[in-house]
């Protein structure tokens, strides 16, 4: 720590070469990294659609792989509620970064489970506005496409320990045989803070996270109404002979 | 080479652990100690952070200017504890998950800026690496001995294997669940800092203000 070192000119060269060589540290790694963190990303999120599907249980990756695959996963357009043919419907990320900065997320993957073990009939991905960030995550719905059979979160970034506890097994698994729908297409889900008993179309809000537990209920809400799959549900409801229910 | 108990690399394990003695990176220890592979991760990351600082530090402890050293050290604190982040991330993102927000907060341990002002900025690079790996290690020892014992009587097993079969699967333990939470980690920590002062008694301190009774301070009047 001589005297040269302390004039401005030193102290100015220090820190930039400092600066420089983190920065390069940083993007070096951020830019050898990401193609591994988003192979792990949509591993997971194939995780939570496989789970949804399928149930909660212990599952290698390549048993993820194989369950993904073995679904029959389709891109639906919510504004024609048309199918998107010659698409990559397995791969297809749409909640990727650039689709969502583009706005483009109105084309959504959506699966339909063909084993008859299944929990669900129809997998389908919703998302919407937390109390700190966006909430993504999936329903299965069943063969009336009425009821929920299970519903999954996918991503979040809500306070570990208190939002965070939208993702408890117990809680989940409450949305099980609640109604979203009735069969003219009229969204019924809500959220009730409750002591007693509740009936097939209210969802328990958690105490303590009650604004992100009330925000998975509007999402689910608003994704099943107008804006989201209810008029494509409602054209799925009257085909029904066409898409052979179980 | 026999180490000596005053080696760089051992100093910090018992006689001058940077959690027991230096009450530092109690925060992180609190967190991430509830069951033994996110603890495991979390000291390799400390480990590594620790010995990448303290190296950069002494490195540059001839050109570092007075005036700016802390933002500097915390420049390059932070950019180790970015790249650790994102490997593990891409490596063992289940992990990741678990320790969230505790990886990032690493920067904020103290240990690793203190072993940086005080140790690095005036030894060798060969001492600070030693020094930064011991610190490590040290805060290692007490989180893994932590979670060991959180994981056990929490759950039952050590590294998700059961060795006390719990009531829930048909077995004839009941796990304590005050163990899964955080304030036992407090009562655990506690307990080995009375347990190792016990043992070495020279590190007990001395209170820093005695209490004075009335007739000391009748006479002292």
């Amino acid at each position: 720590m001589t005297k040269a070192a302390e004039s401005v000119p030193r102290t100015l060269a220090v820190v930039i070469a400092v600066a420089l060589f983190c920065s390069a540290m940083v993007s070096g790694a951020v830019y050898l990294l990401r193609p591994i963190q988003a192979a792990y990303a949509l591993l997971e999120r194939n995780r939570t659609i496989v789970e949804v599907a399928y149930g909660a249980g212990e599952r290698t990756d390549a048993d993820v792989v194989q369950a993904f695959l073995a679904l029959d996963a389709r891109v639906l357009d919510l504004e024609s509620g048309e199918y998107v043919p010659a698409m990559d419907s397995y791969g297809f990320d749409h909640w990727s970064q650039e689709r969502v900065e583009q706005g483009a997320t109105r084309r959504v993957p959506i699966y339909f489970v063909t084993r008859k073990d299944a929990r669900a009939y129809l997998v389908l991905p919703v998302e919407g506005p937390g109390m700190w960030s966006t909430l993504q995550g999936y329903v299965g719905l069943q063969a009336d496409l009425q009821h929920i059979a299970t519903l999954g979160i996918f991503r979040h970034g809500e306070t570990p320990g208190i939002g965070d506890r939208i993702q408890n097994r117990d809680w989940l698994s409450a949305w099980h045989d609640k109604q979203i729908v009735d069969a003219a297409g009229a969204v019924l889900i809500s959220g009730v803070k409750s002591e007693g008993a509740i009936t097939a179309y209210q969802i328990d809000l958690i105490t303590g996270a009650t604004i992100t537990s009330s925000a998975v209920v509007r999402l689910v809400s608003n994704w099943f109404g107008e804006a989201g799959y209810g008029p494509w549900l409602a054209r799925l409801r009257a085909d029904e002979p066409a898409r052979g229910v179980k | 080479m026999r180490l000596s108990r005053t080696h760089p690399l051992i100093r910090p394990l018992v006689d001058d652990n940077p959690v027991t003695l230096q009450i530092l990176g109690l925060c992180s220890a609190l967190a991430v100690s509830s069951s033994l592979r996110p603890a495991l991760i979390m000291s390799i990351s400390v480990i590594v952070v620790l010995a990448f600082s303290n190296v950069s530090v002494s490195l540059l402890r001839y050109v570092l200017p007075r005036s700016v050293r802390l933002i500097l050290e915390m420049t390059i604190i932070a950019s180790a504890v970015v790249v650790i982040d994102e490997v593990l991330k891409a490596f063992v993102p289940g992990v990741s998950a678990i320790l969230s927000v505790f990886v990032g907060l690493i920067v904020t341990n103290c240990i690793v800026l203190g072993r940086a002002e005080t140790f690095a900025r005036y030894n060798t690079v060969g001492a600070s690496l030693a020094d930064g790996i011991g610190n490590g290690l040290g805060y290692s020892l007490i989180l893994l001995s932590v979670a060991a014992l959180r994981e056990l009587l929490g759950s039952g097993a050590l590294f998700g294997v059961t060795l006390l079969p719990v009531l829930a699967d048909g077995g004839w333990y009941r796990p304590n669940a005050m163990m899964q939470s955080s304030p036992s980690a407090f009562f655990i920590i506690g307990l080995l800092i009375w347990g190792v002062r016990s043992w070495r008694t020279e590190q007990v301190e001395q209170p820093a203000f005695s209490v004075r009774h009335a007739e000391q301070r009748e006479t002292s009047q």
